[in-house]
């Protein structure tokens, strides 16, 4: 492994521990460790969603098609608290690092999407607004955005015994997206069916004209030689981007309160309802001017440390990124064999509720390595499970020396 | 190695086909069920709706209210008044030589002629008038080896303030003996139009003036034989007066005025008892010129009323504009209350008409304004009916049917009722009865009546099933509605009716 690995899914922290913490005792003698000098690459590809309520056979027959069940929509219901989330990623990374020169390159293309909603608008979507007459339904808060973004950087790196200094700064683009929110909603109707009040304030863009910035990534890590523990701090897509002029955003600001509408007449009736361009006459479309972004910055921080030799625990925390929630791991390291690692996790947060994870590290010959990582790997493959997350990647570096074999 | 290399391959093509069967292939629509329960409409009916706009309840303290109507109910037709007929002038020029070429310069006049163009109208002496609508088509034609150009100035008939002008310049004739020509079309609408011709004092001409020669900005010298010839012509046509100033001659329009009623297709049977305080029926003259009016019939349905001043002549003098609108019109009215049989009395059996007829003559005592009539076509003599009418009705097995037409709505996957609910604030009972067609579906419920008072309006609630199906096939609900009092019944102005409906069923989303 390289020094290089990104932070782009889990095994990251195994990747630095590695290259980085030579006292970190299994890991020392069982693995691939970075040389001081030569030319590696890394490439990974990770595709995930993750719901706290949207199960993967509900997700399914949204994309796919077929007849949503009232006993699906409540399930779904039921797993909500406050809110629903929905978050979709994936990417595809592919890094260069000269560790003679200390530097390298980094390009990644991906998409990233965060929808979440209120559990009210849930119901009014999929169940009607039968089951809660006389109940305010709120709706504020509800939001999607979905970006498709690539970057590319000049990395560099510093370290010594106890720390090390990864960065990288480069170009940011996003070719298209879409957002929208609801600002402000409400919606009642009275127990007797005799009143109806909504408001709405929503914004929606569909993000056609072209962003280009400056993106950024830092990581710090500093190993404790008496404890053996290792600290990372990382910020990944730093910086903001400039955006052209000429998206369209569609806004709706419209309040109704009504015991029931005229037949006919101006504004307001069942006439103008009818009528064409009644919709469209709600609807004020603005063009946007020239703007910035900034870019969907996570920050993280994490701690690595031995139990025993050839037992590792590793613990991290997320935020941003567009995260609903900071998302907490906790998780296991241990060696397998002479030259693998494998390791369980706990993630809760992000996206989603609590879910197992694991990775395993494999030696592909002498010179590469192949990390594989599956998240909530048993629910994956169920119609019950609340997303699926898999990831790989795929490390050229140099050879272990024998005489860190054990 | 090549084992490595081929699970990794495996993997990556793996993980990308569970991607796709995922995300990639969408293979019917995706559907769910809502419930849905909307207040819908939510209207009031009360007697500005079955009353014309311009009537007034007045409700007097202490007595019952009274329905106060002054209205129009005919506008007498004499759109005869001021009816221009289309006019053609035309003009065929020729050089006064035999021979020729003659070269004509460039800046020559050739012809330049004042001439009043007459309008045939039989009788009357019009002295001014602003056009609603009219045209005015020209030909121009020329067999001159040269450029001609022709002027041809109305300078009494102004458009947005501009005498209307036609200035065109013709080609040359071909050689092979063609002819060089031009027409158009001028729309003269909302034009006003000076009917005194070229000396100010005439009638029914226009004046115009005429300018034949070569163009000033053209080289070319004109060669003018004998034997060439310049024609113009001009078409007004279409001509219809907006208002209309002069001597309108002495005619006579035959009155046959007719005023629906009660429809027998929509009241087929009942009684209405009404007993008015006032109902005249008047004839407005809002014209600058004398009427005189002799009815010599007046029947409600087929009953025919009698009334001292049928077969009389009535005069009616002019009215004065001299203040501007609306004028000041002389009237003259009929006392509905003294005919035999009593007006009121054939009015409440429901008749489908009341008639009008006789005649109507402008000018009966000739031309006595000096030539100072006017016509605004917007205020014509009027028959109105001026009506005070105590609200103590009694309403006797009267039926009304109507049929309301549902436009088809495309609501897929719809199912459910229509709830309507309906709150009787008057004091009449009501049954109603329909039938959606061709749905089939139909409905039937009694409205009491409002007890008097300040008692609650009773509530009846109708439901109606409604699908998809039916609303989208649309159709005709055809509904029948009897309304009795117990007796005559005292109205204060203020009942109304309040429907309304809701929605509740069940809608079937679908995403395609």
């Amino acid at each position: 492994m390289v020094l290089l690995v990104a932070s782009a899914f889990a095994p990251t922290a195994f990747g630095q521990a590695v290259s980085s913490s030579p006292s970190v005792r299994f890991q020392v003698d069982s693995l691939p460790r970075a040389a001081d000098s030569g030319c590696n690459w890394e490439l990974s590809i990770q595709v995930d969603h993750r719901s706290n309520a949207i199960d993967n056979a509900f997700a399914a027959t949204m994309l796919i098609g077929g007849a949503l069940s009232p006993e699906a929509i409540a399930a779904a219901r039921d797993e909500m608290r406050s809110r629903g989330t929905l978050g979709l990623r994936g990417n595809i990374r592919f890094e260069t690092s000269d560790l003679a020169a200390r530097r390298g390159w980094r390009i990644e293309s991906g998409i990233v999407s965060d929808v979440r909603w209120t559990p009210e608008l849930f119901d009014l979507v999929f169940a009607g607004n039968a089951p809660h007459l006389g109940r305010f339904d709120v709706l504020n808060g509800t939001r999607g955005r979905a970006w498709q973004l690539n970057t590319i950087m000049r990395t560099g790196f510093w370290k010594n015994a106890h720390n090390a200094l990864h960065w990288g700064l480069g170009l940011a683009h996003r070719s298209v997206g879409a957002q929208g929110d609801i600002s402000t909603g409400y919606f009642w109707v009275s127990s007797n069916v005799d009143t109806l009040y909504t408001s709405l304030y929503g914004r929606s863009t569909v993000l056609e004209a072209q962003g280009l910035g400056l993106a950024g990534q830092i990581r710090y890590r500093r190993t404790d030689p008496a404890s053996q523990v290792a600290l990372t701090l990382e910020a990944t897509h730093l910086g903001a981007l400039f955006v052209a002029p000429g998206d369209v955003r569609v806004e709706v600001d419209t309040v109704l309160g009504t015991t029931g509408l005229p037949l006919a007449g101006d504004g307001w009736s069942i006439e103008s309802l009818q009528g064409e361009g009644f919709a469209e006459s709600l609807i004020v479309r603005d063009t946007l001017a020239g703007h910035f972004e900034s870019l969907p910055t996570a920050l993280s921080g994490g701690l690595t440390g031995a139990i025993i030799p050839g037992l590792a625990w590793e613990v991290r925390a997320t935020v941003g990124g567009w995260r609903p929630t900071p998302e907490a791991m906790a998780g296991l390291q241990f060696k397998v064999g002479r030259r693998s690692i494998a390791g369980i996790r706990a993630v809760y947060g992000g996206w989603g509720k609590l879910r197992p994870a694991i990775w395993a590290a494999l030696p592909v010959g002498q010179h590469h390595t192949l990390t594989l990582y599956a998240e909530d790997p048993v629910a994956a493959f169920q119609g019950t499970g609340l997303g699926r997350g898999f990831g790989l990647q795929l490390a050229k570096s140099l050879p272990t020396g024998a005489d860190n074999r054990r | 190695m090549k084992k490595h290399t081929t699970w990794v391959t495996t993997a990556v093509i793996a993980l990308l086909a569970g991607a796709l069967t995922l995300w990639g292939c969408r293979k019917e629509p995706t559907t769910w069920a809502v419930d849905v329960h909307l207040p819908v409409v939510d209207m009031l009916l009360d007697w500005a709706d079955v009353l014309p706009a311009d009537a007034a309840i007045e409700m007097p303290p202490g007595e019952v209210a009274h329905l106060v109507w002054q209205g129009e109910v005919a506008r007498l037709d004499v759109s005869g008044l001021g009816q221009i007929p289309d006019t053609t002038v035309a003009n065929d020029l020729t050089p006064d030589f035999v021979g020729g070429p003659i070269a004509v310069p460039p800046g020559s006049t050739l012809l330049d002629e004042f001439e009043d163009i007459s309008f045939d109208v039989d009788g009357p002496e019009f002295r001014r008038l602003t056009l609603d609508s009219g045209l005015l088509a020209w030909t121009v034609e020329s067999t001159t080896d040269g450029f001609v150009r022709l002027q041809y100035d109305f300078p009494g008939v102004v458009k947005d303030g501009v005498p209307v002008r036609l200035d065109i310049v013709l080609p040359p004739a071909t050689e092979d003996g063609g002819l060089a020509s031009a027409s158009g079309v001028i729309d003269i609408a909302e034009a006003s139009v000076d009917f005194t011709g070229i000396s100010g004092t005439s009638r029914n001409k226009i004046a115009s003036h005429l300018i034949i020669g070569t163009p000033e900005d053209i080289s070319d010298t004109a060669q003018v034989f004998g034997d060439d010839s310049i024609r113009v012509a001009m078409t007004f046509s279409g001509m219809k007066v907006r208002d209309i100033e002069g001597y309108f001659g002495s005619f006579v329009v035959d009155v046959n005025e007719g005023l629906p009623l009660f429809d027998p297709s929509t009241f087929p049977s009942g009684l209405i008892g009404l007993s008015p305080l006032r109902a005249d029926l008047m004839l407005v003259n809002n014209m600058a010129a004398d009427l005189r009016l002799n009815l010599t019939s007046l029947s409600l349905g087929g009953t025919s009323i009698d009334h001292p001043s049928i077969g009389q002549d009535q005069y009616l003098a002019r009215a004065d504009w001299s203040a501007g609108t609306p004028p000041v019109a002389d009237v003259w009215s009929m006392d509905l209350l003294s005919t035999t049989p009593a007006f009121f009395d054939v009015l409440a059996a429901l008749p489908d008409s009341l008639r009008a007829s006789g005649e109507l003559e402008i000018n009966p005592l000739g031309d006595v304004s000096g030539g100072n009539d006017y016509f605004h076509k917007d205020y014509p003599p009027l028959l109105k009916l001026d009506l005070d009418v105590p609200l103590n009705v009694a309403l006797t097995d009267l039926v009304f049917r109507d049929t309301l037409r549902i436009v088809p709505t495309e609501v897929p996957d719809f199912d459910g009722r229509l709830h309507i609910e309906v709150r009787n604030g008057f004091p009449v009972q009501m049954s109603l009865a329909g039938a959606w067609q061709p749905s089939g579906s139909s409905f039937a419920a009694t409205l009491e009546p409002r007890a008097g008072g300040a008692g609650e309006a009773p509530v009846t609630t109708i439901s109606v099933p409604i699908s998809s199906e039916e609303l989208a096939a649309g159709g005709d609900i055809q509904f029948e509605a009897g309304l009795a009092t117990a007796g005559y019944k005292n109205f204060t102005g203020h009942e109304r009716i309040r429907i309304r409906v809701r929605i509740e069923g069940t809608h079937n989303v679908v995403i395609e």
